[in-house]
């Protein structure tokens, strides 16, 4: 089962003098599973890809098929994509509205007409997935918590209607290094532990290459590059060409790489990164 | 989706309508109304309508977006059009059914559409003419006399601004709000009309903290910046007027004599 996104076009405001192609072209699989990383400069399209995995858009051509049925198609209940597409907008906890955690997290279910009983059930499970308290918590307003805790209880908001893809838009913008790490590792464990399938929009190449198993790149409404981190990392120029940054370590490695170094570009976690140093160390060039 | 939306009707341009004061065109806009009002006959309602095209055909805009301004008014000029007609007693000229159209009707309601039309053109041009901005500039200045009797002219002036500064962004903010909501299963578009009220909970809750939150933010700005009113306040655009707002202004005196004059015809 997969998200599969074919020759997708989108125009913004067509017809009027203010009209302009987010989209062109776009094809993109998503298969089941995977933690897929979107990057890209502001105005890149990002956002207007996304809004298309859940139907808020309709694409002006082109398919968008979810789990083997295209979602533009007659006949076709969009409640249900977008249940099953799960969609993280950038600082969420703008949309809570509710006097109590648990009726906001609930919304979503309710919506979805489930009975008491489940959507308790799922209420709690998505808080738990956040790592929020779910008996602390349920009965205050959601408006005097911190920032951190508003924006995990929207995305148990989302989580709640147990979607199978999750869609992030810059989840971590604005939270503090702690919020950010808590907000990553929750996301990371319903990758690995729940299979939930998570398509995660950043600006910050680290997050990116410590989580994503693939990496979209996307530039001026197309998709430009695509493949693993090592694949797409391994050429740091590109990346800076685009006005985007390299993960701390591709970094290191691209200047060491200029000095004459003899490492491999395509590394980026701590790790590799080690290794490809020490080895260079041992040959006593450098020493 | 909703971004790129235009506030008003401002058409941008750079004709001697447009380059007018706008105090200048807002008393235009007046006198035009006062004229239309007073106008006693055909002659006069002339002199008005010639007012109004001279205007038209020098501030180059295009016809089109004249006549879109007219649109909403069709249904009030034809409801005019028809109770002037039928409604007024007088020599019956013509019989359609139960009904009698009067001449004196048929005359009235002429009257009232060449009225209602030439009123419209002439507050649209106005608008297509003048940026919203300038628009409270005018407003500020033309009402800084009444200042003294209590009338917070700037504080008035300040309000519009940052009310149109902010239609933009609010309509913004619902479309992200709207968006994210259905993300959630909301639905805005069916049930009854109690049931939509009701779905727009969750719509309006946000839009108005985050309006409040705005504001806040906006009004701390504007005091670290030591703003506090219109009192001593300079400005960097100085409204002076030029030649072209003294002839204007003689148009706009000679049409509204003739409208008066034209009562006694």
């Amino acid at each position: 089962m997969s998200i599969e996104v074919t020759n997708l076009t989108y125009t913004y405001m067509p017809g009027t003098p203010y009209e302009k192609t987010a989209l062109t072209q776009v094809n993109l699989r998503i298969e089941e599973g995977h933690f897929v990383g979107i990057i890209g400069h502001t105005g890149s399209g990002k956002s207007t890809l996304i809004q298309h995995l859940n139907g808020l858009l309709k694409p002006r051509e082109g398919k968008v098929v979810v789990d083997g049925s295209d979602i533009w198609e007659k006949g076709y209940k969009r409640s249900l994509v977008r249940q099953k597409v799960g969609l993280v907008f950038q600082y969420p906890e703008y949309q809570l509205f509710e006097e109590t955690v648990f009726k906001d997290v609930a919304f979503g279910p309710r919506n979805m007409g489930l009975g008491e009983k489940e959507i308790f059930n799922r209420v709690r499970f998505a808080m738990n997935m956040v790592g929020l308290d779910f008996e602390a918590l349920k009965d205050l307003s959601p408006f005097g918590l911190s920032g951190g805790q508003k924006r995990r209880i929207a995305i148990a908001g989302i989580l709640a209607m147990k979607p199978k893809y999750l869609v992030l838009d810059e989840p971590t913008a604005g939270l503090d290094p702690r919020g950010r790490k808590e907000i990553l590792g929750h996301l990371r464990d319903l990758n690995k532990k729940q299979g939930i399938t998570i398509i995660m929009v950043s600006h910050n190449m680290d997050e990116i290459a410590w989580l994503a198993d693939r990496i979209v790149v996307m530039d001026r409404g197309r998709i430009s590059r695509s493949g693993t981190p090592r694949e797409v990392f391994s050429d740091g120029k590109y990346l800076l060409e685009l006005g985007l940054a390299l993960p701390a370590m591709s970094s290191l490695l691209l200047r060491l790489k200029e000095k004459g170094w003899d490492v491999d570009g395509s590394a980026f976690t701590v790790e590799d990164a080690g290794r490809e140093i020490l080895k260079n160390l041992r040959c006593g060039n450098y020493a | 989706m909703l971004k790129d939306i235009t506030i008003g009707q401002y058409f941008p341009g750079s004709s001697v309508i447009h380059r007018l004061d706008p105090r200048i065109k807002i008393v235009l806009t007046f006198v035009l109304i006062i004229s239309l009002f007073t106008a006693g006959s055909m002659p006069g309602y002339g002199i008005c309508a010639l007012f109004v095209l001279a205007g038209l055909v020098l501030s180059r805009v295009p016809v089109k977006y004249v006549f879109k301004g007219l649109r909403p008014l069709l249904i009030i000029l034809l409801l005019t059009i028809f109770v002037n007609m039928f409604m007024v007693a007088g020599e019956v000229i013509y019989r359609l059914g139960p009904l009698d159209i009067t001449r004196e009707g048929l005359v009235q309601a002429v009257r009232m559409a060449t009225r209602l039309v030439l009123l419209v053109m002439g507050a649209s041009l106005l608008t297509l003419t003048t940026s919203p901005i300038a628009l409270t500039d005018g407003i500020e200045k033309l009402l800084g006399p009444f200042r003294r009797v209590g009338v917070p002219a700037h504080e008035l002036a300040m309000m519009m601004t940052i009310a149109l500064r902010f239609i933009p962004t609010l309509l913004d903010e619902t479309d992200k709000i709207m968006k994210a909501q259905m993300a959630r299963g909301a639905d805005f578009e069916s049930g009854n009309l109690v049931n939509r009220a009701k779905n727009l909970v969750p719509l309006l809750v946000p839009l108005f903290i985050s309006a409040f939150r705005r504001a806040d933010e906006l009004a701390l700005a504007m005091e670290s910046r030591c703003y506090r009113g219109g009192k001593g306040r300079t400005r960097l655009k100085v409204l002076h007027m030029a030649g072209r707002d003294y002839i204007a202004l003689l148009l706009g005196a000679m049409t509204l004599l003739a409208a008066v004059a034209s009562r006694g015809w």
